[in-house]
């Protein structure tokens, strides 16, 4: 029995101990899973590990749920890599006040360099609640409006909407029973319907932030600041969209809709041209419009959502000089390039369109130009720890509101602002 | 070696006490201790006393998603119950293709539920689904499955029915096949009808069967959660959140470990409450 003791003992020791290799030399970094993602940072981790004595170990982020549920349970498991490029910038808050990432401007000329790259607008909006910087903005999918611009022809819409008031006057053109079978079977667009908090970024807030020149939810000191009247100008929009039928109120399983012609417009970012390829739908002629606002004369600059991705240094990373290193390495001028070759994704960078480096690949890609021009005024997510619970609610009322219109535009934020507070406060 | 026989049963059990500690009660234990914390995984747990149970009374989708589980309940339990006795009666008797048929109603229970609620979700479209064209065909109007407040939760009963009747049907056909024949052989000698051998000699032998397919709706009526999830994300108007659905999005859509771990359990005290009344009242009529 001592003998058996002892044996298990050690199957435990040998079961329960980290077998995982130590590589003091070398740096941990995980990216996406997507295919081309994961090409782009293989190639440019191999062209790093030829000239650095420093070696970068690539991994495609464990699989999950989402990413953010991985990088948590990597926390807990003391598991988290040295860098990681898929970073959402909604997480980074939590990550910040837990002491989990690396403040990047505590490093020697990261700020400079970060600022000549992007700029001080987009560089200053990702700074944390105490005025640092812990996230790299790498790359950003500006949402905006594809077209199908035979189907405006057909129905007799030659101006591209603008306002709130041309969205609408066009939606009504646009939206038509073929058939005559007494039911609509084309509409001027589609969003998904169910109260899902992440959908909100796609309707909500990108005409949120475009309607108040790029506002966002919360002010540079943390404190929530909607403002009441553009939110209710947006929820009166989609709740006449709704009411009108020129939104359908189903969730359609195979998107995107706007590639079988059945919908005149989507809200998408630049992944549609992708799709497009991807289904060989090349003879859809499609153009690009910015997000409509309530009144052309208050707005200066037409601002966005941008679907951010950035990159992080870990705190557990115990070389992160020789990891900027490598984050310098990964968002150089070239490696931008190869971003926009593989993905089609656009890299944070002010000076994309006017860049000799670039210049070539834009004029082969006309179809992105204008997400690239877009890309310089997008907003994102504010990083909030409560930032996915209150687009739950904001998720709530929109669909009380816009879709089944129970409540009025102004109860809705009313009702928002209150449960927010509850939320802020008092959860 | 020859081992002290006192230890043989223990080591015997080992495998399962093992298993049983490791996923059974610590993570109850840590779920229990949970309740009294506020966690989000990447900060240390916060002492919070009754803080989560405090929220808990006042919170509005707490009350909703418990409304929720229990209509849903009250529209699946019953139906299930009668589709999946009267399909277990039709297949218990000498027809042909018999044992195909008992094949073909299992087959949704092996299959996935997210590929299931998928699959419903297309065929209850309103737009585009091939329930409302035939609908329309037939000259009816279209239903709103999925996207009224009055249908969605009843469309979701149906589904989940579809899924899971080929189990109790199982259940049911062993019950009937446990009751002796002599009990109809002497019911028919007294000149009994079919709908009184049915009543006085089917449904009260069938009494544990009945029983356990009750308790075991009732339970993964409670577990309702992949269809809500994929089908309509709880909506419309919250009318098909569940309690689970509810408890997952506190735990993994807003880290909240230690309020999601306080649902649970006062999830699982009522599902118990439940549970208990549903047996004594039908070990009552027994």
């Amino acid at each position: 029995m001592k003998k058996l003791s002892i044996y298990f003992l050690f199957l435990l020791f040998v079961c329960t101990s980290n077998n995982k290799k130590v590589y003091k030399d070398s740096l941990t970094y995980w990216c996406a899973t997507n295919p081309q993602e994961y090409q782009l940072a293989k190639l440019l981790v191999e062209k790093w590990n030829k000239t650095h004595t420093i070696k970068v170990k690539l991994q495609p982020i464990p699989a999950g749920n989402s990413s953010e549920e991985v990088i948590m349970a990597a926390i807990a498991g003391k598991t988290t890599p040295d860098i990681y490029s898929n970073h959402w910038p909604g997480m980074t808050e939590e990550l910040r006040v837990s002491g989990n990432l690396y403040c990047l401007d505590s490093i020697d000329g990261a700020l400079d360099f970060l600022i000549n790259r992007c700029g001080d607008d987009i560089v200053n909006s990702f700074k944390s609640k105490n005025r640092h910087l812990y996230q790299v903005p790498w790359k950003v999918n500006p949402i905006m409006i594809m077209y199908n611009k035979d189907f405006f022809k057909r129905r007799g819409v030659n101006k591209i909407p603008v306002t709130y008031d041309d969205f609408l006057e066009a939606a009504g053109k646009l939206t038509y029973d073929e058939d005559n079978d007494g039911y609509i079977d084309h509409w001027a667009g589609y969003r998904d319907i169910r109260p899902l908090w992440y959908q909100r970024w796609f309707d909500f807030y990108a005409f949120y932030i475009a309607a108040s020149g790029g506002k966002t939810l919360f002010d540079k000191n943390g404190k929530f600041n909607l403002d009441d009247d553009i939110a209710i100008k947006v929820f009166s929009l989609f709740k006449k969209i709704y009411e009108n039928g020129y939104f359908p109120k189903t969730e359609f399983q195979n998107q995107p809709f706007i590639l079988k012609r059945v919908i005149a417009t989507d809200i998408c970012g630049p992944w549609n041209i992708s799709t497009i390829k991807y289904f060989k739908v090349e003879d859809l002629d499609y153009g690009f419009f910015k997000i409509p606002v309530p009144d052309t004369n208050k707005v200066k600059q037409f601002y966005t959502y941008g679907d951010y991705k950035n990159i992080v240094i870990f705190r557990t990373c115990n070389m992160p000089d020789s990891a900027w290193e490598f984050v310098k390495f990964l968002i150089t001028r070239k490696s931008d390039l190869e971003l926009l070759k593989i993905t089609n994704q656009i890299p944070v960078r002010r000076d994309l369109l006017k860049d000799s480096l670039f210049i070539p690949f834009f004029n082969k890609h006309k179809d992105l130009i204008p997400f690239a021009k877009q890309a310089i005024l997008t907003r994102s997510i504010n990083s909030v720890p409560e930032i996915k619970e209150i687009f739950d609610e904001i998720s709530q009322q929109w669909e009380a509101c816009c879709i089944y219109g129970v409540k009025s535009p102004e109860d809705a934020i009313s009702d928002l602002k209150k449960r927010v507070n509850l939320i802020l406060n008092e959860f | 070696m020859i081992l002290d026989k006192r230890y043989v049963p223990y080591l015997l059990l080992a495998p399962f006490l093992i298993h049983f500690l490791i996923f059974v009660i610590y993570p109850l234990i840590f779920s229990l201790i949970l309740t009294l914390h506020k966690w989000n995984i990447s900060m240390p747990m916060q002492w919070i006393g009754l803080k989560n149970f405090k929220r808990l009374f006042s919170d509005y989708y707490f009350w909703i998603s418990i409304k929720n589980t229990l209509y849903f309940l009250i529209i699946h339990i019953p139906f299930q119950l009668i589709i999946a006795l009267g399909l277990a009666l039709i297949l218990n008797q000498k027809i042909r293709f018999r044992g195909f048929a008992r094949a073909l109603f299992f087959m949704p229970v092996v299959v996935s539920g997210v590929v299931i609620s998928i699959l419903w979700k297309e065929l209850y479209n309103y737009e585009s689904g091939v329930l409302n064209r035939i609908l329309v065909m037939m000259d009816f109007q279209r239903i709103p499955f999925l996207i009224n407040t009055k249908w969605a939760m009843p469309s979701i009963a149906i589904m989940a029915t579809w899924k899971n009747v080929g189990f109790y049907l199982v259940l049911f056909l062993v019950g009937l096949q446990n009751i002796p024949d002599s009990l109809y052989e002497a019911a028919e000698i007294d000149g009994a009808s079919n709908w009184q051998k049915f009543w006085h000699i089917t449904i009260p032998q069938l009494n544990p069967t009945i029983l356990l397919v009750v308790i075991l709706s009732s339970i993964n009526g409670f577990s309702l959660f992949i269809e809500p999830y994929i089908m309509t994300g709880g909506g419309p108007l919250n009318s098909t959140l569940s309690a689970m659905l509810y408890i997952y999005k506190q735990a993994f859509f807003f880290n909240r470990l230690g309020y999601a771990a306080t649902l649970a359990f006062s999830f699982a005290i009522i599902l118990f409450f439940i549970v208990t009344v549903q047996k004594k009242i039908i070990e009552k009529e027994n």
